[in-house]
Order: structure tokens, then sequence, then C-alpha cells
């Protein structure tokens, strides 16, 4: 039979049922609320799990308070999860060693993390509270690509290294600044210690 | 300048009275917020003008309260502001203020788990240069276990028209494959042998090729006597004394899966010691060029036996024909299962399964290949092209598990339609 003399069947789009899609609410630690789709969510196992344990329904996502996520502001939660809903779907890579670590930056992550430094490594934390494989990833893989062609010197700068002279004078101040009682038990253990007593107490 | 702003030169002001003191440094502002003086201390963009400014005004006013964000670390200033701060403790309320302290994210604040996934990520040089910047990254570099396709070094590189030493490796990910070359030995112990020590150090290397003499190889024993290596397959063709494979072997993790040496000038003792080494009779493939002592060499069936080794260990090596053959009838003269008049040998093994063959070509020095096969499958050898297949088969899975196509070619003593046919001498 050819495609004109197929016969033609009026459809009802209205009977058709819609799968209606559930938008779950966050909230950052700065009290900050986001909606994202279950799809998206998908992409952080951590944040998979726990909404697949709760159990929620589409009242209840409406209804209940949001999920608090105490340990990220709403500034770097927010890039979360523009991520998870531009790759929401897409499959998450599986590392088990055996394939060479080759990471291209999509040209939407690259833009998205163009973002100064602190928010980037707060990126970082979150990829990998959160579980996003993907995302820790290319956040790697920008972190690494920032030290590319770069002295020691200028890495110092970069990632704000303190040198070792620094970390020095940093150590010996935080000795200073033990807590003086501390110090006298130090002191008075030390000096038992000289004398040759086999117990403190 | 307003009225209000002082610069950081301003630091011998007079005492300050101050009910709160707001440290907040970061780039914008670059301030310190005197709170109850009404004044705002501007100081320079480098953070180490700020410490004399906080701790001057810290020491000298009476600081009721602290804020402080600092989104730039800076331990020195940290610690210092807490010393005040245990010093101040009658009239501060501790935990308050800890509360609310902010510090910036960066790379020193990130977990050594996290480092570790961007160094993942960092080309060799980056690595070596990120190394370079403090004790504590040079710790995290120097135990970061890199992974490397191959790592050689070869003695008998040319350089133009002279030989020189070349180092070469490359790294799996990101793939990068660097060469450097040596102009004589002095100068590779001088600038080259510290980075293979540490290849060595930090590598999981699949294939170390180590083609270098004995003097060398002495130099590098001596170099890494506490080190574990990890390697999937070793080989030198250079050196033809024992020692220097006989230490790589004694001191590799488990799981090595090819071994390729020369013992030319090996002793019987030293060869039959090296036949002896676990990770050398556990190997998946033993290859040995020049062995002068078949007899020693053969302890490896011996080893393959009392292990049961698995289907399809392979074991090479070149002998006089006649030395060898004699060899095996007195070592393993009550365990021939089969005999083909023809160049092949079969050998019981423990297990019933499982028996050894071992082929040969009709030459006054040749090649012995030693395999352990399914002791049902030698009677397939009287059908060649059935032999072949089921063969290739297995081949393929091994090939499949571990890619060994650099290696040397041993088709002809593998390949089952040039064998002879044989017949059960029971």
């Amino acid at each position: 039979m050819s495609v004109e003399n197929a016969p033609v069947v009026d459809v009802d789009e209205a009977a058709i049922p819609v799968e209606k899609k559930m938008y779950y609410r966050f909230e950052s630690n700065d009290k900050k609320e986001f909606r994202v789709s279950e799809l998206a969510i998908q992409q952080s196992e951590t944040l998979n799990r726990l909404v697949e344990a709760m159990g929620y329904t589409s009242e209840d996502v409406e209804n209940k308070p949001a999920i608090a996520i105490e340990n990220i502001d709403g500034k770097t939660l927010k890039l979360v999860f523009q991520w998870c809903e531009h790759h929401k779907g897409e499959a998450i890579p599986v590392d088990d060693g055996s394939v060479p670590k080759i990471v291209e930056i999509p040209e939407f992550d690259a833009k998205l993390m163009d973002i100064d430094n602190g928010l980037l490594f707060k990126l970082i934390w979150a990829a990998d509270y959160l579980n996003i494989v993907q995302l820790l990833n290319v956040s790697c893989k920008k972190v690494a690509n920032m030290a590319q062609g770069k002295t020691p010197a200028q890495l110092r700068r970069v990632y704000l290294l303190p040198s070792d002279e620094e970390d020095e004078a940093a150590k010996r101040a935080a000795q200073e600044a033990q807590d003086p009682r501390a110090r006298e038990v130090e002191e008075e253990f030390e000096e038992r210690k000289r004398q040759g007593g086999n117990s403190f107490f | 300048m307003p009225q209000n702003e002082i610069t950081s030169d301003d630091t011998t002001e007079k005492p300050l009275k101050i009910q709160e003191l707001t440290v907040n440094v970061n780039k914008k502002s670059n301030s310190i917020h005197l709170k109850g003086s009404g004044r705002v201390l501007k100081f320079q963009s480098s953070t180490r003008k700020l410490d004399p400014i906080v701790k001057c005004a810290m020491e000298d006013g009476h600081v009721e309260r602290l804020r402080m964000k600092i989104e730039k670390p800076n331990r020195v200033l940290k610690n210092g502001l807490f010393k005040v701060l245990l010093d101040e403790a009658d009239r501060i309320d501790r935990l308050h203020n800890w509360d609310t302290v902010v510090f910036e994210t960066n790379w020193i604040d990130l977990p050594e788990k996290l480092k570790r996934e961007c160094i993942d990520r960092m080309s060799f040089k980056t690595r070596m240069r990120l190394g370079m910047t403090s004790k504590t990254e040079k710790l995290i570099i120097d135990s970061h276990q890199a992974k490397f396709d191959f790592v050689k070094i070869d003695e008998n590189s040319r350089s133009c028209d002279e030989t020189s030493i070349e180092l070469s490796f490359r790294l799996r990910s990101p793939r990068q494959e660097f060469f450097s070359k040596f102009q004589n030995s002095s100068e590779f112990i001088e600038k080259g042998l510290s980075l293979l020590i540490f290849l060595l150090k930090i590598g999981s290397i699949r294939i170390l090729d180590l083609e270098i003499g004995d003097e060398l190889m002495d130099q590098l024993i001596g170099r890494i006597k506490n080190l574990k290596l990890r390697f999937k397959k070793y080989m030198n063709f250079v050196s033809t004394d024992s020692r220097g494979a006989q230490f790589i072997m004694e001191n590799c993790e488990e799981g090595v899966l090819e071994v390729l040496c020369d013992p030319k000038d090996c002793e019987e003792k030293d060869l039959e010691t090296f036949m002896e080494l676990p990770a050398v009779y556990k190997a998946n493939r033993v290859v040995l060029w020049h062995v002068q002592h078949p007899f020693a060499a053969l302890k490896l069936l011996e080893k393959w036996i009392q292990i049961d080794s698995e289907y399809n260990t392979i074991f090479d090596f070149e002998a006089v024909t006649q030395t060898t053959v004699d060899a095996i009838a007195l070592k393993f003269g009550d365990r021939i299962e089969l005999q083909n008049e023809d160049r092949a040998v079969w050998i019981r093994m423990d297990s019933p399964q499982k028996l050894i063959r071992i082929t040969y070509a009709p030459f006054y020095d040749t090649i012995f290949r030693c395999t352990v096969v399914d002791s049902v499958r030698p009677a397939l050898h009287d059908y060649p092209a059935e032999e072949s297949s089921s063969s290739s088969s297995a081949e393929s899975e091994r090939s499949a598990k571990y890619d060994s196509k650099d290696d040397l070619d041993f088709s002809f003593a593998s390949d089952s339609t040039k064998w002879p046919k044989f017949s059960r001498i029971r």
C-alpha cells in the first residue's frame, strides 16, 4: 500500500496522556531555592538516591519544604543545576580505570565555568559532594588547563599557593597562637619526659 | 583621599578604640573597617602589607568584636589574628567569632582526593612544575601514581651519526610522549637517572623496556633498592647478565604478564634462581634469548607443574637443539606423554586436563616454544585445520587481554599446519 493511499486517522491529542514532569525544589545554605527537573537530578548520584529514598509525589514536591543542601551556597548550586539541566538524559561515564581520561570541555561547560577561581573550586567541591561524575571531570580538567604551560612561580599566583617560607611562617605563627593552657601541659609533659618519668600521671 | 580613609603607611597611628574590627580582604575592597572609630584602613594590593596594620590595630586597640572575611588565603594573617584573639579571650566570645570566618576556596583548600583528580588531568610537565611550588604539593606529586604505556631507556639509540642514550616514556592520560637524549652514560647518570627513578617510583607501567648494559643497570639497581616496581611487561636484551633482571623481578608487584630478556652470560645457578622467582614463573609469557644452560631454563616448566599454570602460558627460549632435547628427556623423562619424532614433545602436568607442549624448529640452534595446552586437544593435531582454528580463538583471547603485537614473531613455531603428524607412545 502506498503512502498516499494509507487511511487517515484523526487523533484527539487531548486524549493522549502526557507524562507530567516533576520538578524538585532544593535550597542552598544561603536559603536560595531552585527547581530542578527529575531527569536533571539523575546526573547527581547523591541527589538521585536522596529523592528516590524520599519517594515524593508531585503534590509532596509542591507542598513540602524544599530539600536543603547545607554544604553548598546558592551561587555554586545555581551553576551545578544549570549544568545538570543542560546535560540531562546524557549517559553517566563509568570510570573503571581501563580507559584513558581524555576530557574535552564542551562549549556550554566552558562558558559555564568562565568564573573566578574561588567559585570554580567550590564547583569542584560541589560536583564531588553531589557525585556528578562528568561535572567533576570537566571542572578538574579546567583547573588542570589553568596550570598548562605555567612556571612554578606562575602556578603559585594562579592557585594562590603559599611558598615554603610562608608555610613555615604560618606554622610558627600557629605554634605561637597555641592555647597557653595546652602549651603549659605540653611543656610540663616535655619536662617530665626529660626527667625520665614513665608516666605523665 | 576621603578623610575617613588612611593608607597602609599610616600604621603608626595612635592607639585605637575599636568596637568592631571587620577585616574584609578581597580584590575589590582591600579594606579594614574599624567600627566605632569610623575609620577605614586602606591597604595596598599585596596582602603581606596587611599584617602589620592588623597587628597594630589589634594590639593597640580594644577590640570588642571581630568579624573576618578573608577571601585570599593568608595563613600568616589568619594565625596572627587568632593569636590576638586568644590573648584577648576574656573580652571576646571566641566561638562566635570563629563562626564568622569565611575563607575563599582555592587549590590549597581542596582535599587531597580532589587535588589528585585535577593532577590526573595535567600534563607530565605541569605535574612536575606543580611539585616545584611547595613541599606540600611535592609530597602529593611524588606519591601520585601515573600510568605509562611504556618507559624505555635505550643505550644503543642514535643521535645523527653517534650512539646516544635515549630515555622515552608515554603517559597514558593525557596521552603524551617524551624523549630525552644523553650523549653518554655519565651524562645520563648525571641528568637522566633521577628522572628514570622517579618514573619507576610513581609509574604503573605497561611495558618497562630497560635496554641498558650491566654497568648502567648496576647504577640503577644501586638507586632503587627499596622501590616496589609496577609493570606488566619487562624487556631487556642488552644486559646479558641476569643480576639486573633478577633484581627487577624480585622487586616488582604481582601481576607481571611478560618477561623478555637475554641471559647469555648468565651462570647456570643464577639462571635457575631467576626461573624460580614467582614473578617469572607466574608470568603469562617468558622469552629468553641465548640460553646457554637449557637444563636450568627448564626449571620454569617444573614450576608450571607445581603451580598448575593456566592454559596458553608460554615460554620461548633460544638454545642448542640437541642439548635441550636431551635436557627435556633427562628432566621430564617420566612425564613425557606424547612424543613426535619430528620436533614436538608433550609433557604431562599433575592436572590430568593439562599438558605442556614443546615445539622447536629443525636447526642446530633454535627457538623452543613451551605452551600449557588442554590434554584433550593434542589428538586434534592430526587435524591441523581444526587445531588451527581453535588455537586462533585462544590466541585472540590472549591478545585481547594483553596486546603484544610489537613482540618477537614466533609464528613459525606456533603454526600447527607445519607440524608433522605424531603417534602416541604410551
